[in-house]
C-alpha cells in the first residue's frame, strides 16, 4: 500500500562490500517491513574505494532532495555532508556506539589525539543533526541519552513535548527472523569429519569484535569431562572476515590448534551467504555468545543472539546485555570471563536430551514479541509523521554544532521562537514570553 | 590512612534530606578506612567522634583551609560552581553524580516560561559538564545511571582519555555507590503514629509516603486511590512524613514541592484529617524508624519521565531497613529490585486501579510484614553503607588524577 506517493529514502552504510553483515540485515529487514507502507530507496553507501562503484554523490543527493524523510547510518553524514543541509527530516540509527579500539595503544600520541577528535566530531555532527534517533538496546539508550544531554539535545523544548524523551530517542532492537523452512541438506552432523550424527553441536556466529570472548569457551572445552566427546564447538566464520595475524580470529584459531582441539572438538566453518549461515545454525543444538567484562561489551548490540533464536537455538551467553535470554528463559547467562561458569553452563546443556525442544515454546514467544514487524514500530511511527526536531526547528542548534547554546537564544532565532509561542500558547503566551525574554536579556547584559 | 574532605551541598543535621543523609552516612562509614572531614553549609547538632565536622562559609575560606591537608575531595551538585578554586586543586576530585539534578529540574520548572527554563537548564548543563571535565573519579547510583553518565563522560572526551592503562570495564573511572542502610537493626524507641497522632488509631493500617513531595513524583494519584480505599476500609490511613525540605532555601524553589496541591486535593476529596494526614514538619533522621516500623506499607509513585529512569528513591532504603513492604510505580530501578526480591508490588505509572489493588493486596495479606521478613533479612546485608561505599574506599586507597592519562597522550 503506497501512501500518497510519498518517498522515503533509506541509506545503509558499512557493508564492507557485501550484503551479509548484521548492519545490512538490520536495514534490509526494516526495508522489508516499511516498504509495505512507503516508497523506499535503499542505497548501499559503502565507502567508495579505487575499484569500487559506490553510489554516485549526485544520485544520493537527488534521492535525498526528493525524500520526505531519511534514515541513515550516522557516519554517512561525514561521507555525504550535504545530507544535513537538504532540509529533510533525518532519523539516525545509533546501533553502533562508535567506540574505538584503545587509543593509547597508538604509537603516535598526536595521532591518537587526532583520532579522538575526529571521532568526537563524527558523533557531534550526528547528535547535532538528527531529528530522531534509534539505538539497539536499553543500555545503549542510556548511554546515548547521556551523550544527547551533553550536546544539549535533552532540553526543555524536547521535554515539554514528551517527558520520557521518546520523541528524541527510541529503542529499535535487533529483530528475530521469522521461522524458516527446515533444510534437508546437512553440512555438519554426520557430514563434517569429526562430527557424528548424535553429537551436540554448539555454534558461535563469529564477528571480529574485540569484546567477544572466544578464549573462555575454548578453555572451558578443555576442562569438560566430555572433552573430545559428544560436544562439538563450531565457529562460523564469515568468508570476508579479517584474518590478519594478531586479529581475534587468528588468535582463536592458533589457540585452538595449539591445544590440539581443532577438528577434534572445535571446528571452523566458513560461510559466504546469509542463507548458508542460517542453514548451519539450524543444524546446531545451541548458540554461544560470550562477552568480556568491558565497557564496549556492555554497550554492544548482540545480533548473533537474535540469529540463534531465529534458528530456534537456545543460548549460552555471558555479559549484562543478554537480558532477552533471561527475560524469556531462552538458555543460560553466566558471568563474564569465567571458565568455571561456562563449564557448568555447557554441562547443564549437555545433560538435557532435546535442547531445542525444551526451549521451543519460549523461543517462539520471544520471536513473536521481537519480530521485525514489532521492533521497527517506533521508527515506523516517526516515518509516518517525519518532522524536524522541535529544538532544531526553533534554531537552537549551536552554530558550529559544538556543545551548544549555553547563552540566550540568539537574535536570529527569535522569529522562529515567536511563531512557536503563537502556535502553542496564543497571543497571551507570546506576550508573556516576550516580557520574560526581555527581562532576562537585560539581566544577562548587566551581568 | 588517607584524608578525605567531603563537601556536602546540603544541610547535615537532625532533620535532613537525601544529600545530607548520604554524606553524613558516607562520612561515618568511610571513617573506618580514612580520616574524614565533612564540611556542611550550616552548623550541625550531629556529632561522631570518628568524623571531623566543619561548617563552611560562602567565600570558601574553610574549604581552602581543609583542602590543604586533604588527599581526596568528594563533591556533588553545585559545589564546584560555588568553589571554583577546587578545579585547580592538586588533589583528586571525586564527583558524586547520584542525583541527576538536570533531569529533575526539567520537571520542576516545566511551568515556567521557556526563556526561564532555558536559562536554568543552561546553568545546570554548564555545571554538569564542568564537573565531568574536572572530576577524577565518579560515583553514581545505579548501573543504568552509570550508562547514562558514561555517555556524557564520553561526550567530554573523558572515556577515550581514560582507556588504555586502566580497567577495560571503566570501573576505575565511574562506579556505583547507591544509597545504604545502617548496620544496626532499626529499633522502635517511641510511639510515633498509631495512637499517637490524632486521627490514627492503634489498630489502623497505615500507608506512609517517606521523604519529600517533589514535582517529579505522583502523590496525587495516591490521594485519589485513598478515596476508594478508605471508603471500603475506614481503618486504612495515609501519612506523608515530610513537607517542603529541611533546607528553607530549597523549599523556596517554586514548583519543587507538590505539598500544597496534595493538601488541596485531599481537602477537596474530603479526606484531609480523616484518612490522609500530613506531617507538619520534617521527621528527624533519628526518629524515622519509629514511623516506618509502625506503618504497614510504604508507597513511592512517580510520573513517566526521563527523571524516573535514572532516579534513586533514597527513602525506600529506609523501608528496607525497617522491613516495610513497598508499593512503587514501575519503570525505575527500585521497581526492578522490589519485583526481583519480592518486597512488595510494582504498579504501572498512573494506573489508579492497579495501585488500589496493590495496596489492598499488600495490606490484606495476613500479618503482611511478617510474610516479607525473610526477604528483607536477605537483602539488608547487601545494602549496608559500609558495603555500598567500597568503590570509593578502593579509590581512596590509591587516589589518582584522571589527567594522568592525558599525559600518556602527550
Amino acid at each position: 500500500m503506497l501512501i500518497d506517493g510519498r518517498k522515503r529514502i533509506l541509506i545503509a552504510g558499512e557493508t564492507k562490500g557485501n550484503c551479509t553483515t548484521w548492519t545490512w540485515h538490520r536495514f534490509s529487514q526494516l526495508y522489508r517491513v516499511a516498504s509495505k507502507y512507503y516508497r523506499i530507496a535503499m542505497v548501499d553507501c559503502a565507502e567508495p574505494g579505487p575499484s569500487d562503484n559506490g553510489p554516485a554523490v549526485d544520485s544520493v543527493m537527488a534521492l535525498a532532495r526528493d525524500a520526505d524523510a531519511m534514515l541513515i547510518d550516522g557516519r554517512l553524514l561525514c561521507l555525504f555532508p550535504f545530507l544535513r543541509d537538504c532540509d529533510v527530516p533525518i532519523a539516525i540509527d545509533l546501533y553502533d556506539p562508535l567506540i574505538s579500539g584503545d587509543l593509547t595503544a597508538q604509537a603516535d600520541a598526536a595521532e591518537a589525539v587526532a583520532t579522538m577528535h575526529e571521532r568526537e566530531a563524527t558523533i557531534r555532527e550526528q547528535l547535532a543533526t538528527g531529528d530522531f534517533f534509534v539505538c539497539a538496546s536499553e543500555a545503549q539508550r542510556d548511554y546515548w541519552m547521556g551523550m544527547l544531554t551533553a550536546f544539549n539535545r535533552v532540553n526543555p523544548i524536547i521535554y515539554a513535548e514528551d517527558r520520557t524523551m521518546s520523541n528524541l530517542l527510541a529503542v529499535f532492537p535487533w529483530g528475530i527472523d521469522s521461522a524458516q523452512p527446515e533444510d534437508a541438506g546437512r553440512a555438519l552432523k554426520g557430514v563434517l569429519p569429526g562430527i557424528l550424527e548424535d553429537d551436540v553441536v554448539a555454534v558461535w556466529a563469529l564477528e571480529d569484535m574485540p569484546w567477544q570472548d572466544h578464549l573462555t569457551l575454548i578453555h572451558a572445552v578443555t576442562q569438560l569431562d566430555h572433552f573430545a566427546g559428544k560436544l562439538k564447538v563450531v565457529f562460523l566464520t564469515p568468508e570476508f572476515a579479517d584474518r590478519n595475524s594478531g586479529g581475534l580470529i587468528h588468535v582463536l584459531q592458533r589457540t585452538s590448534a595449539s591445544l590440539g582441539l581443532t577438528n577434534r572438538c572445535v571446528f571452523f566453518v566458513d560461510w559466504a551467504t546469509k542463507s548458508e549461515r542460517n542453514r548451519l545454525l539450524r543444524e546446531a543444538d545451541f548458540g554461544v555468545s560470550l562477552h568480556k567484562n568491558s565497557f564496549e561489551a556492555g554497550l554492544a548490540a548482540r545480533p548473533e543472539i537474535a540469529a540463534y533464536l531465529g534458528a530456534g537455538l537456545p543460548v549460552l551467553a555471558s555479559g549484562r546485555n543478554a537480558e532477552i535470554v533471561l527475560g524469556y528463559s531462552l538458555g543460560q547467562v553466566v558471568p563474564e570471563e569465567s571458565v568455571d561458569e561456562v563449564v557448568r553452563g555447557l554441562q547443564q546443556f549437555l545433560s538435557v536430551t532435546d535442547l531445542r525442544q525444551r526451549f521451543r515454546g519460549n523461543i517462539q514467544r520471544a520471536a513473536r514479541d521481537l519480530s521485525w514487524d514489532v521492533v521497527t514500530l517506533p521508527l515506523r511511527q516517526w516515518l509516518e509523521r517525519p518532522r524536524k526536531a522541535p529544538d532544531l526547528a526553533m534554531g537552537l542548534r549551536g552554530d558550529d554544532g559544538t556543545i551548544a547554546n549555553l547563552s540566550p537564544t540568539p537574535v536570529w532565532a527569535l522569529p522562529h521562537l515567536a511563531l512557536h509561542y503563537l502556535r502553542t500558547a496564543g497571543i497571551s503566551g507570546l506576550a508573556e514570553e516576550t516580557c520574560s525574554y526581555l527581562r532576562w536579556k537585560l539581566a544577562y547584559h548587566r551581568r | 590512612m588517607g584524608r578525605v574532605l567531603i563537601i556536602s551541598p546540603d544541610v547535615v543535621n537532625g532533620c535532613m534530606a537525601g544529600p545530607g543523609i548520604r554524606y553524613w552516612e558516607m562520612a561515618r562509614a568511610l571513617s573506618r578506612f580514612a580520616e574524614v572531614t565533612l564540611a556542611t553549609p550550616r552548623d550541625t547538632a550531629l556529632s561522631d567522634e570518628r568524623v571531623e565536622l566543619v561548617t563552611y562559609d560562602q567565600r570558601g575560606m574553610v574549604i581552602r583551609e581543609h583542602l590543604k591537608s586533604a588527599d581526596v575531595v568528594v563533591i556533588q551538585g553545585f559545589v564546584l560552581r560555588e568553589f571554583s578554586f577546587l578545579k585547580h586543586a592538586s588533589q583528586p576530585l571525586v564527583v558524586d553524580l547520584y542525583d541527576p539534578f538536570l533531569l529533575e529540574n526539567l520537571e520542576t520548572h516545566r511551568f515556567r516560561t521557556l526563556a526561564h527554563r532555558h536559562a536554568i537548564h543552561c546553568r545546570d548543563l554548564a555545571a554538569l559538564l564542568e564537573q565531568l571535565r574536572c572530576g577524577d573519579f565518579f560515583l553514581c547510583a545505579s548501573e543504568r545511571q552509570r550508562d547514562y553518565w558514561l555517555g556524557m563522560l564520553a561526550a567530554v572526551g573523558k572515556v577515550d582519555l581514560y582507556r588504555g592503562s586502566n580497567d577495560a570495564s571503566l570501573r576505575d573511572l565511574i562506579d556505583v555507590v547507591s544509597f545504604g542502610l545502617p548496620e544496626a537493626p532499626a529499633r522502635h524507641t517511641r510511639q510515633a503514629l498509631k495512637g499517637a497522632l490524632p486521627g490514627i488509631e492503634p489498630d489502623d493500617r497505615v500507608i506512609v509516603w517517606g521523604g519529600g513531595i517533589w514535582a517529579w513524583l505522583d502523590p496525587l494519584l495516591l490521594i485519589r486511590a485513598m478515596k476508594d480505599v478508605s471508603a471500603e476500609h475506614s481503618d486504612v490511613k495515609l501519612f506523608f512524613m515530610g513537607r517542603g525540605h529541611p533546607n528553607p532555601q530549597i523549599t523556596a524553589v517554586k514548583g519543587l514541592s507538590l505539598f500544597a496541591d496534595a493538601v488541596k486535593l485531599a481537602r477537596n476529596l474530603g479526606l484531609l484529617g480523616r484518612s490522609v494526614f500530613f506531617n507538619d514538619q520534617w521527621v528527624a533522621y533519628e526518629d524515622r524508624q519509629n514511623y516506618l516500623l509502625e506503618a504497614d506499607v510504604g508507597v513511592s509513585l512517580h510520573k513517566d519521565s526521563i527523571e524516573m529512569r535514572y532516579a534513586l528513591r533514597t527513602r525506600l532504603f529506609d523501608c528496607v531497613w525497617c522491613g516495610l513492604p513497598i508499593v512503587v510505580s514501575k519503570g525505575d530501578i527500585w521497581s526492578e529490585t522490589i519485583e526481583a526480591h519480592g518486597l512488595g508490588r510494582g504498579v504501572p505509572v498512573g494506573d489508579l486501579r492497579a495501585l488500589i489493588e496493590a495496596i489492598l493486596a499488600v495490606l490484606d495479606a495476613g500479618g503482611s510484614k511478617a510474610r516479607y521478613r525473610d526477604r528483607f533479612d536477605a537483602l539488608r546485608p547487601l545494602l549496608t553503607w559500609e558495603r555500598v561505599i567500597q568503590p570509593l574506599v578502593k579509590f581512596i586507597a590509591s587516589p589518582h588524577k584522571a589527567t594522568d592519562s592525558l599525559a600518556v597522550l602527550g
